[in-house]
């Protein structure tokens, strides 16, 4: 069952039934097909093995499909050299694990890398890592040896080394995991920056509620298919799929449920899913005078 | 104490000077202390490294004294034994044993002296590089002096995950010894055999994830990385 709301405007990035087994048999993706939309925030969901990471491999061509199709602003993937350095200039992909990609010692070094690589001179690079430095918040960093670095902190190094190839897609797999609530919100409103300049964002996580209030769309995975596509309110609607794909249900989304079942609130209503519908939701029935 | 070096590396007061001049520094008193066999040169190098240590990169001169011990002790062995001698001309001390006479001759004891004072100027012109020098910076150097570029890429690449291999297998002990793997002898090795080939799958898997990454941003066959701004 796939869920398709939307249409193929503004399709900035498409999969159409793309199927990849690992070298060991293992079934990576499972005739997936998925679109993204341009200047979105974008939820990629799914218990872990469903097949996040491989389709992020295969967005900036890492994995190529072995059936199927990938289509970047309509034209399919150039699988060539210089079709690979073209794409992976314009779709940014931070990986989960931080010491897999830093691979300098110096952070500064190690943010300067994608620029350089992309042809950028000395001195548009030196900006570019400044830049960098400053929007991820991480100057003070910028004299530390990475090994020296927080689990956070070195996470926000590689962001800010994709963030200095100013990409028009940036992906990020599981920006949030093993951050603290602190850490997190910083790696969200920095996104939300990037968002707003124009840049579409796409990323795994796990935490319901951040889905529920940060997303405007969700893919959610299950073994390497997708099986829903479309905004959180609709996803949450479903609690059989939720449930059928080891998802958990947004707190807000129970605690109304339990507000109903208690008589506190009237049941029919459009449900809400984040904190801020929860408390409208309570204002309209308690407040209003 | 390769970690006391680079944390001082990067954090001593001249970490921001020029590599160049640091280098040159270096070189200049290791070839001083090397090519005058003068107790007196050398000991002049050893306290200008020192007093530059100390007063300009800010650094304890315990540290300083402690990190020479350790090549200090070295050579003294190796240079005792020259100024021993059998039934010395000059002697300054000697003691006889069954029926030889052994002492330490004076012109021995010169000689000692001078070895082991060149050895430690040399070691100590050494340690103002590496102590000043962080190591990303040092590898820069050796890219202006046209190394080839495959051995200063390495160099990166091995400085970085030295330190990346150091924690996976300080927390895998750590894991292991939370169920007991190193209680008994038998455990250990069974414990330490794991360990060894963990860490080899471990880094061959690290390295194709590496790859991935490296090529995620644009690698194509060199490391261009921007000098690390200084100051
Ligand atoms: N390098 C690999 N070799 C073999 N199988 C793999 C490899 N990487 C992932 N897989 C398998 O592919 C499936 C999808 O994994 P993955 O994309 O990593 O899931 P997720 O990121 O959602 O947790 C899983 O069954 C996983 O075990
Ligand atoms: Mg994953």
């Amino acid at each position: 069952m796939i869920n398709t709301v939307n249409s193929k405007i503004n399709s900035l990035l498409e999969a159409e039934h793309i199927e990849f087994a690992y070298p060991d048999g293992t079934t990576g993706l499972n005739r997936l097909s998925m679109t993204i939309r341009q200047g979105r925030k974008v939820a990629v969901v799914g218990a872990n093995g469903s097949g996040k990471s491989t389709l992020f491999l295969h967005l900036n061509g890492t994995l190529k499909p072995h059936r199927g199709a990938i289509r970047f602003q309509g034209k399919e993937l150039d699988y060539s050299r210089k079709g690979l350095r073209e794409l992976r200039s314009r779709i940014g992909l931070v990986f989960q694990d931080p010491d897999v990609q830093l691979f300098s010692a110096s952070v500064e070094q190690d943010i300067s890398f994608g620029p350089l690589n992309m042809g950028l001179s000395p001195a548009e690079a030196r900006q570019r890592v400044d830049e960098a430095l400053e929007v991820t918040g991480i100057s003070d960093l910028r004299h530390r040896p990475v090994h020296g670095l927080s689990y956070g902190q070195k996470k926000r190094v590689c962001i800010a080394g994709i963030y200095a190839m100013k990409p028009e897609v940036i992906i990020l797999d599981e920006p949030l995991a093993w951050l603290d609530p602190v850490g997190a919100k910083h790696i969200l409103a920095l996104l939300d920056r990037l968002n707003a300049a124009g840049t579409t964002v796409i990323m795994s996580l796990h935490q319901m509620d951040i889905v529920a209030h940060w997303a405007q769309d969700v893919i959610v995975l299950n073994k390497g298919e997708t099986v829903f596509e479309g905004n959180p309110l609709s996803l949450f609607a479903q609690d059989d799929l939720l449930h059928r794909c080891g998802l958990e249900t947004p707190w807000p989304l129970e605690m109304y449920h339990d507000l109903v079942r208690m008589g506190l609130l009237p049941p029919g209503e459009a449900a809400p899913v984040d904190k801020r519908g929860l408390l409208d939701t309570i204002n309209r029935k308690w407040c209003k005078r | 104490m390769i970690f006391t070096i680079d944390q001082w590396a990067w954090s001593n007061g001249l970490r921001d000077a020029s590599p160049r001049r640091k280098g040159l520094a270096a070189l200049f008193g290791l070839i001083l202390s090397l090519s005058f066999p003068l107790p007196a040169v050398s000991a002049t190098v050893i306290i200008l490294a020192a007093l530059l240590l100390t007063v300009k990169a800010r650094l304890p001169l315990q540290t300083f004294l402690k990190l020479m011990t350790v090549p200090a002790a070295f050579l003294l062995t190796g240079t005792v034994t020259i100024a021993f001698s059998l039934s010395p001309v000059d002697a300054v001390w000697q003691t006889s044993i069954y029926s030889y006479m052994i002492g330490i001759s004076a012109q021995g004891l010169h000689e000692a002296t001078t070895l082991l004072l060149r050895s430690l100027g040399a070691t100590a012109s050494l340690y103002f590089f590496v102590l000043t020098t962080p190591m990303v910076d040092a590898i820069e150097l050796f890219n202006d002096l046209r190394t080839p570029r495959i051995l200063t890429d390495l160099m990166l690449l091995t400085y970085r995950f030295t330190f990346v291999l150091m924690e996976t297998t300080q927390a895998m002990i750590t894991a292991q010894e939370a169920r007991l793997g190193y209680t008994t002898t038998a455990n250990s090795f069974r414990s330490f055999g794991i360990l060894a080939a963990n860490l080899f799958i471990r880094s061959l898997l690290r390295s194709r994830d590496l790859y991935t990454a490296l090529a995620a941003r644009g690698y194509e066959d060199e490391l261009r990385v921007l000098p690390r701004k200084r100051g």
